[in-house]
């Protein structure tokens, strides 16, 4: 009897050690569950709030197909209804200004700018991929939450150089802290954490900047999932639409 | 009772077929003054108020209507007689510009077909601002500093997509004049002899090309959008954007000269274009050419309705040789980067060969056009300082004139845009220019002004 509590040990303590998450299985995790549907289309409302508590509203859609392609439409205000912005690829992007009803390429000094006045970048808007360019490097067991640290490739370009991030049970990011050079700059807080069928997403994500005392708050007010996007949404033709 | 009934049908089918869903509605109110620094000269003033409204519907997927009408008030005019202070429109004049009017099918001839037709701004070219190979909407100077303002034109515009290629084939049957600022740039007046006999100069006359098949505007456009670039090779027939001295109409009574009358028209060209965009170590990267085939012009010179020979022209003062546009084909250029420094300093500069008043080979000068951009105080506040510099020297002579060479000029602008809610704006701005005698910028200098815009979007 004594043998097999003590064989079942062993291959208790072999199989957990075996089956341990790693700092990168979490990361790969964060981000196959932020790609797993096959395309969404997402009406947002963005509110930026200002120094002195100023709030300015944006409305949009998002569609999305894949890792890569993405289109952001404006709904609102009327001065910008109409702009869009469309990604098909890292340095792939595309502006519709209806004004002048050009499609312009957008280079990609633009992807570390701020998108539409808001405090998420253009980087940050089209991007759900980070381990091209970070490296998770730590994990921290919590009681409801698991914390893992992201560290910059060489070489890469992208504007943090470390993200401490912490993910639910769901592999979804409760938390993100973005740092500078050991400086704290922005932190990203999601709350409202839903399953939307067989998918769990944050319906609400606000993105602070500490040093501009600044934040925008980003809601999903409509979420679809595998609507079967046909991949001419994704193109300069649906821009001008 | 019947009339009634059918008022009020009538009154209410409009709202049955244009629901709230298939009409959208917006536009803006604008209000715009711009106050010379020249006094006396040909821009004391302009004021403009602008209620624009934009419609859309779509009654079906595939179908798409789209309307922009402008509703203007210009200047108070320059009234000078008593009878007209009892008409309105001497008094407030207004105009209704209908800005663009079109339909689009899409996807129903062939799936990856779409026809537009109408009235409708035709956007070509990558470059900022300058292009080249952007030949069918005509230039809207009004405000002649605005160089991307553009005019609407009629036409059937058919786009093809497969994959990353698209084919574009424009016809424009009509043809839509530029709308001219209010000073000579079309260089006519350098003409020597209306500058030696200007009293006697009547209004010049402008012909437009006849509605005729022969004169029809076309022109198709193939592009490539891939990962690393997009480039686009184009051809356009049509007329350029200018009128360009002609004839000239001379009556003498006796041996008096009683008048002469300059007429214009709209020189034909046939235009190949190339242009590229890319993106370069994070610097954005255009480039665009166009390789210009003009119908030479000579002006012709009439006396008494008599057209007047070459060798006969020494006899009435009249130099030989000049010509209005030269029967050889040209280069236009436009080409420059992009790019957004660490906290948000945009700047975008590009070198231009051929402004658009430049229409002949001798004629092309080479300029440095730049501007930078930046926001302040949350995107609240946003200034932007444009800078042209004039490098390079034509040949004169084509006009007749001395051989100047090495001119050089330059304008500068400085525009501050307050954004106190996010539909409205409020700009403030100023302009100068200066050059040598001969420079093209030079018809910039009675510009000099400073201007004040509002600007709201509904």
């Amino acid at each position: 009897m004594k043998k097999v509590f003590i064989i079942l040990f062993v291959l208790f303590f072999i199989s957990s050690v075996l089956s341990a998450e790693t700092a990168q299985d979490v990361l790969k995790k964060v981000e196959s569950r932020q790609n797993e549907a096959k395309d969404a289309e997402i009406q947002v409302r963005i509110t930026t709030i200002e120094k002195d508590g100023t709030k300015k509203t944006k409305e949009g859609i998002i569609f999305q197909k894949g890792e890569e392609k993405r289109v952001f439409k404006f709904t609102s205000p009327a001065d910008i209804k109409g702009l869009s912005v469309l990604s098909t690829g890292k340095d792939t992007r595309y502006i519709y200004l209806p004004e002048f009803k050009k499609v312009r390429r957008i280079a990609g000094h633009v992807k570390n700018q701020s998108f539409g006045g808001t405090d998420f970048t253009n980087d940050e808007i089209s991007s759900t991929k980070y381990s091209d360019d970070y490296d998770a490097v730590e994990l921290k067991e919590g009681t409801e939450t698991r914390t893992i640290t992201l560290k910059r490739k060489e070489g890469s370009d992208r504007e943090f150089d470390r993200i401490v991030a912490e993910v639910t049970a769901d592999y979804v990011i409760k938390k993100a802290e973005m740092y500078k050079s050991d400086k704290l700059v922005k932190v990203l807080e999601v709350s409202n954490i839903n399953k939307h069928g067989k998918y769990v997403i944050g319906e609400k994500m606000v993105m602070k900047d500490l040093t501009k005392n600044h934040s925008t708050e980003m809601e999903m007010v409509k979420i679809e999932f595998d609507k079967g996007l046909s991949d001419e949404i994704f193109t300069e033709r649906f821009l001008k639409k | 009772m019947k009339i009634r009934l059918f008022l009020g049908l009538l009154l209410l089918f409009p709202s049955l077929v244009f629901s709230e869903e298939t009409l959208k509605l917006g536009g803006d109110i604008r209000s715009n003054l711009y106050v010379g620094l020249v006094y006396g000269d040909i821009y004391n003033y302009f004021n403009s108020n602008v209620i624009t409204l934009k419609g859309e519907s779509r009654p079906s997927e595939n179908v798409q209507g789209n309307f922009e009408l402008r509703f203007r008030n210009e200047n108070i005019s320059e009234l000078d007689r008593l009878s007209e202070l009892k008409y309105r429109k001497y008094v407030e004049p207004v105009s209704l510009q209908f800005y663009e009017a079109y339909i689009q099918f899409s996807s129903i001839f062939f799936k990856a077909l779409d026809l537009r037709f109408g009235k409708q701004r035709i956007a070509w070219g990558t470059a900022d601002g300058f292009n080249p190979t952007d030949n069918f909407s005509p230039m809207d100077l009004e405000d002649p500093l605005d160089f991307k303002n553009k005019l609407s034109v009629w036409a059937l515009n058919a786009n093809l997509y497969y994959s990353s290629f698209d084919l574009s084939l424009v016809l424009q049957p009509l043809f839509e004049p530029a709308l001219l600022p209010n000073f000579d740039l079309i260089g006519s007046a350098s003409n020597q002899m209306m500058q030696q006999y200007s009293e006697r100069l009547n209004e010049p006359l402008v012909r437009i090309p006849e509605f005729r098949a022969r004169n029809f505007i076309y022109g198709t456009r193939l592009r490539y959008k891939g990962e690393l670039f997009d480039i686009s090779a184009s051809y356009f027939h049509g007329y350029a954007a200018i009128p360009v001295l002609r004839d000239i109409m001379i009556e003498t009574g006796g041996f008096a000269l009683k008048s002469i009358t300059p007429a214009l028209s709209y020189p034909s060209q046939n235009v190949a274009g190339l242009d590229i965009a890319m993106n370069l170590f994070d610097i954005g990267i255009f480039g665009e050419a166009a390789v210009v085939f003009p119908d030479g012009i000579k002006p012709t010179y009439y006396v008494n309705g008599n057209r007047l020979e070459e060798k006969d022209k020494k006899t009435f003062g009249i130099p030989e040789g000049g010509v209005s546009v030269e029967d050889k084909s040209y280069i236009k250029f436009a080409g420059g980067f992009d790019y957004t420094f660490k906290g948000g300093y945009y700047i975008n500069v590009q070198f231009v060969r051929g402004f658009f008043n430049e229409l002949s080979s001798s004629a092309l000068n080479n300029y440095i056009f730049a501007y930078m951009k930046k926001d302040f105080f949350d995107s609240v506040l946003q200034i932007q300082p444009s800078f042209g510099l004039e490098l390079d020297t034509d040949k004169d002579e084509i006009f007749g004139g001395e051989k100047i060479r090495d001119e050089k000029a330059y304008i500068f602008s400085l525009e501050t845009t307050y954004i106190p809610f996010n539909t409205g704006r409020i700009i403030l701005g100023g302009a100068m220019a200066r050059g040598d005698s001969g420079s093209n910028l030079k018809m910039f200098e009675k510009l000099d002004q400073i201007y004040l815009k509002f600007r709201l979007d509904f």
